[in-house]
């Protein structure tokens, strides 16, 4: 084995062992995990708030905005169940749910999504209703004023008998709702009830002006049919989730490979600073030559990356072919198909290579990660640029500023990916690589030499006196 | 006699600072030597320059036949001033490592590490993360991972700072079996004690100069004889005493004097020792001391230290 993989294999197994690191594969998975699923299990386990409405408008309001609220549960456990069937069987189990809704409402939904996946339907459950509506109290009923009616439903509310009152007053064009509610910040019902009082307003007053019910409702239904198109698509026209999943693709694929670098840049960063100050370096370079420490240790770093990166493919394939074999199956063909999973590991490999070469070299110059902090502010400062640009990239991937900040080498390996919905022209995917390759070489050359001027160095060293340090012609 | 190293008219220079000038020596295949010379005196960057680690600025270097350490860093161990080992990694991992960076296989490496662990009275420490180790352990392991590949040239710089004195001898221990088994010793240090103790031969540098080469012996010649005299006496009576150079007087804790007289090469003393006894000065103590490596080290290095 030669010495740059046995200083490789060191460094990979001298991480791989530790708790620490198996603890860093967990957390990324855990916090999205919990940040995915922390609202639907609180919208799950959230108790449907207790609802009482005062009508003294004398118009009848008040029994129509609750069948509002119920007729607005009923739709999105119907979207729920369209969107389950989305995840679960693809766009054509969707089609096939909606249309057996329209037909026979929610079983004949839940039998459509069963013919394409059973287990699916079985495991399916509505979203828990987000309000029941209850009788309101004999005095609240008995009230003939909004501020006799307050008086009843703030008792009603502070002794918790209910979660909120509406009481709603006033007539025709000029309703009032006061909403009276034990949630101080936002009241959760308070858009429903808004949009649903606001509904009745309009319908009544296009009754009033005569416009028959039957006419409106024709009126409510009325949509266009909508052909989202373009030459782009895999099927010439027609767009489908798979055309779309690229630019998710390419988005996450630029955060997970911006995360990749500057995780194992700064593990390498760390190595190489804690072989510095207790000058294990120097022990090092009487063994083997720089670049052979360096490439020792890229290579290792590289492996744990790696590793962390298989991982959490692994168990991100597994949960998706689980839980949505329909997405799983475009997410095969979008990586593979076309052949993207090459595409974002040049990137990858040289993004890597750029940051992870260039905080080694850095590194060989700290003795401590206060040292490290005042090297690497710039270079971090930077590293923040492409991040606020890869979001854009999502609904502009052909954005003009995005295609000029691609061309910049430490942007390169971040935006490029971003930027594969648009598909960008050959020439920048070739004139891009060819540039950043040429950065990254560059900068491994600087930082062999930063490195073993570092590495031999004393004292405090501030970016000045680094570069000073590094271009010095040393006598000889 | 043959030399494992070989200086001529070596110098480092960074930028306006002149760390080494034009040092030339031998250092000689075999035998240990001592590389003394007061902090600051460009012992590190000479022995840097030596393993290849730094370019001379001028002059040419000869490891081993070699005009380039690096080519046969598989032959050289190195222990460098300030230590340090892989804190998680145990001392059989570490060692076996490091003799197979020297080209060791990892088997061979691994048996060799418990073999010297053992013999150093290690054997219980072997699998033990290096962070729970003592100091003088530590440095102990730190030796062995220089040594497992059993190098022809074993460079060792200040190896015995920071260690208590019972570390220190087992250290001189471990040097002399090294020399035994023929391999060539180059140690620097500024403490005389272990250079007097050990070395067939002694470089001294001062402010980046060789200020001298050769033997112990020579080296202590450099330094006059001292008479020192103890009593009830003045300086004015130990100056007035024949055959005696320049005197130094400290008075003692417990009343009295301590003189310290040179010795000129010519005398021997016994004309100060008859004067003294003529006139019934009170002496306590009448000792002819030789010089050691220290007090010549002082007289070579002189402003330059």
């Amino acid at each position: 084995m030669s010495r740059l993989l046995k200083i490789a294999r060191r460094e990979y197994l001298a991480y791989v062992r530790t708790v620490g690191f198996w603890l860093s594969i967990i957390a990324l998975p855990l916090v999205i995990g919990v940040s995915a699923t922390a609202p639907l299990m609180m919208m799950k386990t959230a108790k449907p708030e207790r609802l009482a409405i005062i009508d003294l408008t004398g118009q009848n309001l008040g029994p129509a905005v609750a069948k509002a609220i119920v007729e607005d549960q009923s739709r999105a456990s119907a979207r729920a169940l369209r969107a389950a069937a989305l995840s679960a069987a693809g766009p054509k189990a969707q089609e096939a749910v909606g249309k057996a809704q329209a037909k026979g409402g929610e079983a004949a939904g839940r039998e459509a999504l069963a013919a394409f996946n059973p287990t699916a339907a079985a495991r399916f459950k509505p979203p828990r209703a987000k309000a029941i509506v209850l009788p309101a109290s004999p005095q609240a009923q008995a009230a003939a004023t909004p501020r006799e009616a307050g008086l009843v439903a703030r008792r009603d509310v502070a002794d918790k008998r209910l979660d909120s009152v509406l009481i709603l007053s006033g007539r025709d064009d000029a309703v009032v709702m006061d909403l009276w509610s034990r949630n101080l910040g936002a009241p959760v019902l308070e858009n429903d009830l808004r949009q649903a009082v606001s509904g009745l307003m309009r319908e009544r007053a296009l009754a009033r002006a005569g416009v028959s019910a039957q006419v409106l409702k024709a009126a409510d239904g009325l949509k266009p049919a909508f052909n989202s198109l373009s030459p782009k698509a895999a099927s010439g026209e027609k767009v489908s989730l798979r055309d779309r999943l690229p630019a998710i693709v390419g988005f996450a694929a630029g955060m997970l490979l911006w995360s990749m670098v500057l995780t194992g840049a700064s593990i390498l960063l760390n190595s190489v600073i804690e072989e510095k100050s207790s000058k294990i370096l120097e022990v090092l370079l009487s063994s083997a030559s720089v670049p052979e420490i360096m490439g020792g240790k890229i290579l290792g770093v590289a492996g744990l990356t790696l590793t962390v990166l298989g991982i959490w493919a692994m168990a991100g394939w597994l949960a998706l072919i689980n839980f949505a074999p329909g997405l799983a199956g475009d997410l095969a063909a979008v990586l593979l198909g076309k052949g993207l999973v090459f595409y974002f590991g040049a990137y990858l490999v040289g993004g890597y290579l750029m940051y992870a070469a260039l905080f080694a070299g850095i590194g060989a110059f700290c003795e401590s990660q206060r040292d490290a902090q005042t090297l690497l502010g710039p270079i971090m400062m930077v590293m923040t640029i492409p991040v606020v640009f890869m979001s854009q990239a999502i609904r502009s991937p052909d954005a003009p500023i995005l295609s000029a900040l691609s061309w910049f080498p430490p942007f390169t390996p971040f935006l490029m990916p971003a930027r594969i919905a648009s598909d960008p022209p050959l020439v920048q995917v070739v004139g891009t690589t060819v540039l950043m390759a040429a950065t990254v070489a560059a900068i491994i050359a600087f930082s062999t030499r930063a490195f073993h001027v570092g590495a031999l160095a004393t004292g405090k060293v501030n970016l000045k006196t680094l570069i000073g340090l590094i271009l010095r012609k040393q006598a000889g | 006699m043959v030399s494992a190293v070989s200086l001529e008219g070596v110098s480092k220079t960074y930028d306006d600072f002149h760390a080494v000038q034009d040092v030339s020596f031998e250092v000689p295949a075999g035998r240990i030597t001592g590389f003394l010379g007061p902090n600051g005196a460009g012992k590190t960057s000479t022995i840097r320059m030596i393993l290849g680690l730094l370019p001379v600025s001028a002059g040419r270097i000869t490891v081993l036949g070699a005009g380039d350490a690096t080519k046969v860093h598989e032959r050289i161990g190195f222990l460098p001033e300030e230590r340090g080992l892989y804190k998680r990694m145990t001392p059989i991992d570490a060692i076996a490592f490091f003799a197979g960076l020297k080209g060791v296989p990892e088997a061979e490496g691994r048996k060799r590490a418990r073999a010297m662990l053992e013999a150093q009275g290690l054997g219980f420490a072997m699998k033990r993360p290096i962070k729970d180790l003592s100091k003088g352990m530590a440095q102990k392991v730190q030796l062995i991972s220089a040594l497992a590949h059993e190098p022809e040239l074993v460079v060792l710089d200040e190896p015995f700072s920071g260690l208590d004195p019972v570390n220190q001898q087992a250290l001189e221990t471990m040097i002399r079996d090294i020399a035994a088994r023929g391999a060539t010793v180059l140690f620097s240090t500024h403490v005389m004690q272990h250079a007097e103790r050990l070395c067939d031969k002694v470089v001294l540098m001062a402010r980046g100069r060789k200020v001298f080469d050769g033997d112990v012996a020579t080296a202590r010649r450099a330094a006059p004889r001292a008479l020192v005299l103890e009593g009830e006496l003045s300086a004015e009576q130990v100056m007035a005493l024949p055959g005696l150079g320049a005197v130094t007087s400290e008075p003692l804790p417990d009343g009295g004097w301590r003189h310290v007289a040179v010795l000129p090469e010519t005398s021997a003393g016994q004309d100060a020792l008859k004067a003294a006894f003529a006139r019934d000065l009170a002496l306590r103590r009448f000792e002819l001391k030789e010089p050691s490596l220290h007090d010549a080290f002082i007289v070579l290095t002189g402003d330059r230290a």
